[in-house]
């Protein structure tokens, strides 16, 4: 029921965000805008120009993103604590940040081209998760806590090799970069490279909410699943497969934006109840409303922007402690 | 007895030897003096430093002008693409790193076995004085502290260096480069009211969404170019490069871009986000010359003294004629010690 409501919400954050923004637009501009798209009102065409630029070139680009990428932190997020049946799995659990903070440094610290920059911390994102799941298969069949354990490893590994990098980069303008990439934003997304990631994520997210089925066969353990004719290792490595995927994505796409994959899950789970099959389109939708909501805080409260990541955790970190203090019994 | 005539003769010619030495040798090792550094502290050092350490990378850049074969390392690696602009003395000098706080870390050991004779540490930047002269007093060497938080710091850092160096004739003339060049931009942009100054962005990272404050040390040169930088504010942090969005840059109304990226000119020129950035509409991204050494900012240095006579131009061409290859020649050869060629200055310029 609660579920009918998420779209609307959604509906209602993405107007509010396309509203608001640094440059002064008052609310008879955006509805002229919306006049003259319908072709209502009569705009000069300057102007026209102008508010097109701002609403629909760079704002919406980045609700877009905005958009996106929390649907996907979140939906991976739940997906991966489903698969792991632990609370406090986030989607950086085998390794893809550490992996794309160490792919992005190093584009940054052999093209600082921004297109290479986003590509290898995609690859390399995808790289550091196959290494987590290579080690835990390395002595026999991967169970879940080896999978985890090897994810660790991997992501310690990728962490230390940033390291390396920041070490070997260049203090006056590579070393900033780094440090600025990992602080994620979602300032550089235009709608050319949107159309590039966009429908991977859509695809991706779409997914894992149809997992959502099996997810719950899973979680009544793996024989009970086997049972209800659920594939229990496709399952399992596919949702984790499609969860490295998309977050990697968004990765690439935004820098590291910390907390939405952990937290949203919980605020659904709340919401709507421990169904998989409903928490992960809840938490796409939540997710997405939510990093929409916090990067317009981002951009406007000062002239310089806040850091997303911080935002996030700023409102994510109070958030997750009221949810832990009313969801102990959901996990107990 | 020839024997002993031959002893005689000897011990004339050690003394004799020895004599020459004296004379030749304006101040030998073990010989000492006191002079004041930047930092007011009173200190001794050695009459003639033989082999010094820039503990900061600004400090090793200026030393580089100075007293490049003194120089027992570098901060950080040089660029491998511009060898050909380097002096011959410091291309093999080894990496050693700095006290700068983040990058590459010195080791003082390291160090202790290069067996400098003077460090030369930047003040008030990374490290508070007391921690900088501590950990060097460890390895038994003097330190004295160069104050470069303007670009007049840099005149009165190099005429303080020639005193250290023995070197006032081609300090002096270095200093007063620096005091000339100042002065005649200051003056030529002095009148300029607030209303006309050119509004430039200070473009940073590969995305161009990273800036810095107009009160913030690292676009000191626009500021003494006559420029407007639009983004008004106190500088917050040391490393700096601050988030700000198209929106924002947008509505500030920009005229005129300088990037430190080359990857973001295309970017710019090829994204919807700029398009309605006044400077992108008009074409005016303008790349930051950086070989050998950047020439406004990341390290900030001496170099300054040509990139504000360089955008003094570029933002008031009527105002600052400037022949920009004949300088940018004389100022190589006098600072960096090469000449350069028509072609070398065309890279620099690409």
């Amino acid at each position: 029921m609660r579920l009918a409501l998420l779209p609307f919400l959604l509906l209602a954050v993405v107007l509010v965000a396309l509203s608001v923004g640094r440059y002064p637009l008052a609310p008879s501009d955006i509805l002229g805008f919306l006049g003259a798209c319908l072709g209502l009102v009569d705009l000069p065409p300057e102007r026209f120009d102008l508010l097109r630029n701002l609403i629909v070139e760079i704002r919406l680009p980045r609700v877009l993103a905005a958009g996106l990428i929390g649907a996907s932190l979140s939906a991976s997020g739940a997906s991966f604590q489903a698969v792991f049946r632990n609370p406090l799995v986030s989607p950086g659990i085998l390794g893809v940040l550490g992996g794309a903070g160490f792919g992005a440094a190093l584009g940054i610290l052999y093209s600082g081209d921004f297109l290479t920059i986003q590509i290898s911390a995609f690859a390399m994102g995808l790289v550091a998760v196959g290494v987590g799941v290579l080690i835990a298969n390395l002595f026999g069949a991967a169970s879940m806590v080896t999978l985890v354990l090897g994810g660790m490893i991997s992501g310690a590994l990728f962490a230390s090799a940033l390291s390396l990098v920041k070490y070997a980069a260049d203090p006056y303008d590579q070393l900033p970069a780094i440090v600025y990439w990992m602080m994620g934003s979602l300032g550089a997304v235009d709608l050319k490279q949107l159309k590039g990631a966009a429908p991977a994520i859509l695809i991706g997210v779409g997914a894992l909410t149809l997992a959502g089925r099996a997810l719950d066969a899973l979680s009544m353990g793996d024989d009970e699943a086997r049972s209800l004719g659920v594939p229990v290792q496709a399952t399992r490595y596919g949702v984790i497969a499609t969860a490295t995927l998309v977050s990697s994505l968004s990765v690439s796409l935004a820098g590291m934006i910390g907390w939405v994959g952990l937290v949203v899950p919980h605020v659904a789970r709340l919401a709507i109840g421990p169904t998989n099959s409903k928490l992960l389109p809840a938490s796409a939708l939540l997710g997405a409303s939510f990093l929409i909501a916090a990067d317009s805080v981002a951009r406007n409260i000062t002239r310089a922007e806040i850091p997303i990541g911080v935002v996030t955790e700023l409102l994510g970190i109070p958030v997750f402690v009221l949810v832990l203090g009313r969801a102990r019994r959901a996990w107990a | 007895m020839p024997s002993t005539r031959l002893f005689a003769r000897n011990r004339f010619l050690c003394a004799l030897l020895a004599l020459l030495a004296l004379a030749t040798a304006p101040a030998r090792a073990g010989e000492t003096r006191e002079i004041t550094d930047m930092a007011g502290r009173k200190i001794v050092i050695p009459a003639d430093p033989r082999r010094v350490f820039g503990a900061a990378p600004p400090v090793a850049v200026t030393l580089y002008a100075i007293a490049p074969e003194r120089l027992i390392g570098i901060n950080v690696p040089l660029r491998g693409d511009e060898k050909s602009l380097y002096r011959k003395e410091a291309v093999d000098l080894p990496v050693l790193g700095s006290n700068a706080g983040m990058g590459r870390q010195l080791n003082l050991e390291e160090i202790a076995a290069m067996r400098p004779d003077l460090v030369i540490a930047w003040l008030g930047f990374y490290q508070e004085k007391g921690q900088v002269e501590a950990s060097f007093a460890k390895i038994n060497v003097p330190v004295i502290f160069l104050k470069l938080d303007t670009l007049d710091d840099y005149a009165d850092a190099f005429a303080f260096l020639g005193r250290v160096f023995g070197r006032e004739a081609q300090a002096n003339e270095m200093a007063a480069y620096i005091r000339d060049a100042l002065a005649r931009v200051r003056k030529a942009t002095a009148d300029i009211p607030p209303a006309e100054r050119l509004r430039v962005y200070y473009a940073e990272s590969p995305d161009g969404l990273a800036t810095d404050c107009d009160k913030s040390f690292h676009t000191e040169p626009i500021l003494i170019a006559g420029g407007d930088n639009i983004y008004h504010c106190e500088q917050t942090s040391h490393v700096g490069m601050e988030k700000i969005s198209v929106e924002q840059i947008v509505a500030l109304k920009p005229s005129l871009i300088l990037t430190q990226n080359k990857g973001f000119i295309a970017l710019a020129k090829g994204s919807a986000l700029w398009r309605n950035v006044e400077a992108v509409k008009n074409g005016r991204i303008v790349d930051v010359p950086h070989a050998p050494f950047n020439w406004l900012d990341r390290p900030p240095s001496y170099m300054r003294a040509l990139g504000v006579q360089w955008l003094a131009n570029l933002f008031y061409p009527a105002r600052f004629p400037l022949d920009v290859k004949a300088e940018t020649k004389k100022f190589y050869r006098l600072f960096l010690g090469v000449d350069i060629s028509d072609a070398d200055f065309s890279r620099i310029m690409e």
